[in-house]
């Protein structure tokens, strides 16, 4: 019995102690010295020098979708890097998801309190009730406390602002909206870049005439979405946009005529064949193959097209129908790509995510993006060096257009998620779909989500 | 007396071995409810319990994970009542239920049947008939995407064979793309239930097959007028699991290919309860239609194992 006893003692002293060392090594932090000593500086057999106390690492998770594919994902990445040797007491540990995946995500993790310490993620949809549901922390007393007070464009700040003035996140991306003109395609059909719909019809047919296809579109997806509502906001001043879009008015004769000009726009041949079934990867894909007049994308693909389309790109907005409210074609353009979104976890490192904000928005480190990606910056002071700007960004500083509030800014959130699935736009895109059918599944819509 | 004396051993005799068998039975009853208990335990943690819940969120009003739950009933039932979209989404689940099951189980039953008569070969096409069923569903939608695209297989072999006039965005148009989404169902189910078809149908002894030749039946009488009447109640499980898989599972297909577009073409009841959760973030109205259902699955059960039954007996 009393032989027994050594071995189990042993075993149940290694269990112990590997327990204790399990329980003292945490994953999120380790023990770092700040600064080591020069190894001939004590002898081996002395006790350690308290020179300097053990720092711990704080680490910071950060969702984003700027992947290697993403234009923006490299500046990003030589931040993060930068920073960690700035602050080597800081881990980033950064985790890249689908954009559309993120809320949810979030949203999950929250509920168990394992959220990143911020998200990097676009104003749209849920989101937007983030602040409210205590997911994410308003950043008003922030942006005082930590310099940034002033610095941020007003229009960036505006939209990130809740009606009962709390500011939801940090704004970071912007972006323009525009129509790309292939200048090559109008030359070889022989017709000028349209500025009006009755112009714009005309080219499709000489476009069509010459081989070629006028715009192409993601029907199939929420991207195609954007270049619906943009062909009724061309018809539309903002205040009675939102009567329709954010409202679902569909009844008022202004927006029964919006949709009207789609559906003959439409009927007129100005997208192109089969646009209803196409993703936004698709419509890429085939307008960079040359062929195409016109497309609709954002400042985020500006660094996409290969070289030799480049050049032949023309931004603009979209051509104006008669009674346009509007002076020039129309574009989107807003700050709702993306914003830095601080969590209640965030919240409990606020020393760290103060440092990571600063860095970040320290102008120098946010013109990496607009040099690089061809962002459109949220701070008014961006010192740039116009030689390493993407020239489709030059481009878009000064295109003749006129801003139409982007339709994010008033849909209901609800509407804007199933809207967001594409099946609407799809429908609309359909060559046969009527006005009406359009117009009664809009009210379908809007009534179902009230 | 005397005989009365006997009788009160005998009853004593009689008494102990009631009360000996009552014990046995008790001790039994306690062995198998100690044994049933894990099990038992289980089905209250996560079947049970799971589904009180679903009934307690659809009485509730919460629009988000991070948001409270407020009782509302019976206002998501209302609405439900009221929704234009439930009446839109009940027809396409009985389109789909109805060409799901039909035009799968029958060829099906045919498959496996001829898979039964073990023919030269068989082994190899069973094994070809099941390996649908081994594409995951994001594998498969991304076959039918490529089948399906504009310019995609199907629409390229339409052009070449000369009919032109038969291409579609097979998913992007109202009149195609619910029939399309079903197709997928019918190619990837045929093949797995006639595995099981097969399975089942080698239990049937052969002489009765024999016996059927020899007085002149063909395969085609023998496979309906003596395979198909024994196989009754097991066709009625396998119908269940179909109509089960079409009800809630094929929502799997719409979000990966149509997400119930273009319009409310292919809007089905599973997917519809699908956006109002994850989507739209309506999760108490999202369980109302889940207890619908669970509702009409419950009911559709007992009617389909009640006239297998009748047809079996």
């Amino acid at each position: 019995m009393n032989k027994k006893i050594i071995p189990i003692s042993i075993a149940l002293l290694v269990i112990a102690s590997l327990v204790m060392t399990a329980c003292g090594s945490p994953q999120a932090t380790a023990p770092v010295a700040a600064t080591s000593a020069p190894a001939t500086s004590a002898p081996a057999t002395s006790a350690p020098v308290a020179t300097s106390a053990p720092v711990e690492k704080v680490t910071l998770t950060i969702w984003h979708n700027w992947g290697p594919d993403d234009a923006k994902g490299a500046p990003l990445q030589s931040i993060f890097k930068d920073f960690m040797a700035a602050n080597p007491d800081i881990v980033i540990k950064d985790e890249v998801y689908v954009d559309a995946d993120i809320p949810l995500k979030v949203e999950t993790a929250s509920a168990a309190n394992q959220e990143p310490d911020l998200v990097f993620v676009q104003r749209v949809g849920s989101p937007q009730t983030w602040t409210e549901a205590g997911i994410a922390l308003p950043v008003n007393d922030l942006i005082k406390e930590w310099g940034l007070d002033g610095q941020f464009k007003e229009a960036a700040l505006k939209e990130y602002t809740l009606a009962d003035g709390k500011i939801q996140a940090f704004p970071l991306e912007g972006y323009t909206w525009p129509i790309w003109y292939n200048t090559s395609v109008f030359e070889k059909a022989g017709v000028p870049i349209p500025t009006t719909t009755d112009e714009l019809i005309a080219a499709a047919k000489a476009i069509r005439a010459a081989g070629d296809q006028p715009i192409i579109a993601s029907g199939s997806d929420g991207m195609g979405l954007y270049l619906f509502t943009l062909v009724l906001q061309s018809l539309l001043p903002d205040e009675e946009a939102k009567k329709c879009l954010g409202d679902g008015q569909w009844t008022l004769p202004s927006c029964v005529s919006a949709v009207e000009l789609f559906v003959q726009l439409r009927d007129a041949g100005v997208f192109a064949d089969n646009v209803e079934g196409l993703d936004f990867a698709t419509a890429n894909e085939n307008y960079f193959a040359g062929n195409v007049g016109m497309s609709h994308f954002g400042a985020w693909s500006f660094a996409d097209p290969p070289k030799d389309l480049q050049s032949k790109i023309q931004l603009g907005g979209f051509p104006l129908p008669a009674g346009s409210p509007h002076r020039a074609p129309v574009i989107y353009s807003s700050f709702s790509a993306k914003g830095v979104w601080v969590t209640p976890n965030g919240g409990a490192k606020m020393d760290a995510v103060k440092k990571f904000i600063q860095f970040l928005y320290k102008p120098e480190n946010l013109a990496r993006f607009v040099e690089q990606a061809g962002m459109t910056p949220p701070l008014k002071d961006v010192p740039i060096d116009a030689s390493k700007l993407n020239p489709l960004f030059v481009q878009s500083l000064t295109m003749p257009v006129e801003v139409a509030m982007t339709p994010d800014d008033f849909y209901p959130p609800k509407v804007q998620a199933e809207l967001g699935t594409g099946k609407l736009s799809q429908l609309a895109f359909t060559p046969g779909t009527t006005a009406e059918q359009i117009l009664a599944d809009l009210t379908a819509l809007y009534e179902a989500n009230k | 007396m005397a005989a009365a004396n006997q009788a009160i051993p005998a009853a004593k005799e009689v008494n102990s071995n009631a009360m000996y068998h009552r014990r046995i039975v008790q001790r039994r009853q306690i062995t198998f409810f100690l044994l049933a208990f894990p099990a038992l335990l289980w089905f209250l943690a996560f079947m049970l319990w799971p589904l009180l819940n679903m009934l307690y969120i659809s009485t509730t009003l919460w629009d988000g994970l991070a948001l409270p739950q407020i009782s509302n009933f019976p206002d998501n039932f209302i609405r439900l009542y009221h929704d234009p979209n439930i009446p839109i989404a009940l027809r396409n689940t009985g389109i789909h239920l109805l060409f799901g099951i039909l035009g799968v189980l029958p060829f099906a039953f045919m498959l496996g049947f001829f898979l039964s008569l073990h023919k030269p070969g068989y082994r190899i096409l069973r094994t070809i008939f099941f390996s649908p069923s081994l594409i995951s569903v994001a594998a498969l939608a991304m076959i039918f995407l490529g089948l399906y695209r504009p310019a995609g297989m199907l629409n390229s072999f339409l052009n070449t064979v000369g009919l032109s006039s038969l291409t579609r965005i097979w998913l992007g148009n109202q009149s195609t793309a619910l029939g399309a989404l079903i197709a997928i169902d019918i190619w990837s189910g045929i093949g797995f239930y006639s595995v099981l078809f097969f399975a089942a149908l080698t239990n049937i002894p052969e002489e009765l097959y024999e016996a059927a030749m020899l007085d002149g039946a063909g395969y085609w009488t023998i496979m309906w007028k003596i395979a198909f009447p024994l196989m009754l109640d097991f066709f009625g499980v396998v119908v269940i699991l179909q109509f089960l898989y079409i009800l809630s599972g094929a929502a799997q297909i719409v979000i990966l290919l149509t997400n119930g577009g273009p319009g409310t073409s292919t809007l089905t009841l599973g997917y519809y309860l699908y956006s109002q959760a994850f989507l739209v973030q309506r999760m108490g109205y999202s369980q109302a239609i889940a207890v619908v259902l669970f509702i009409i699955g419950i009911l559709v059960i007992l009617l389909i194992r009640r006239i297998s039954f009748r047809l079996s007996y």
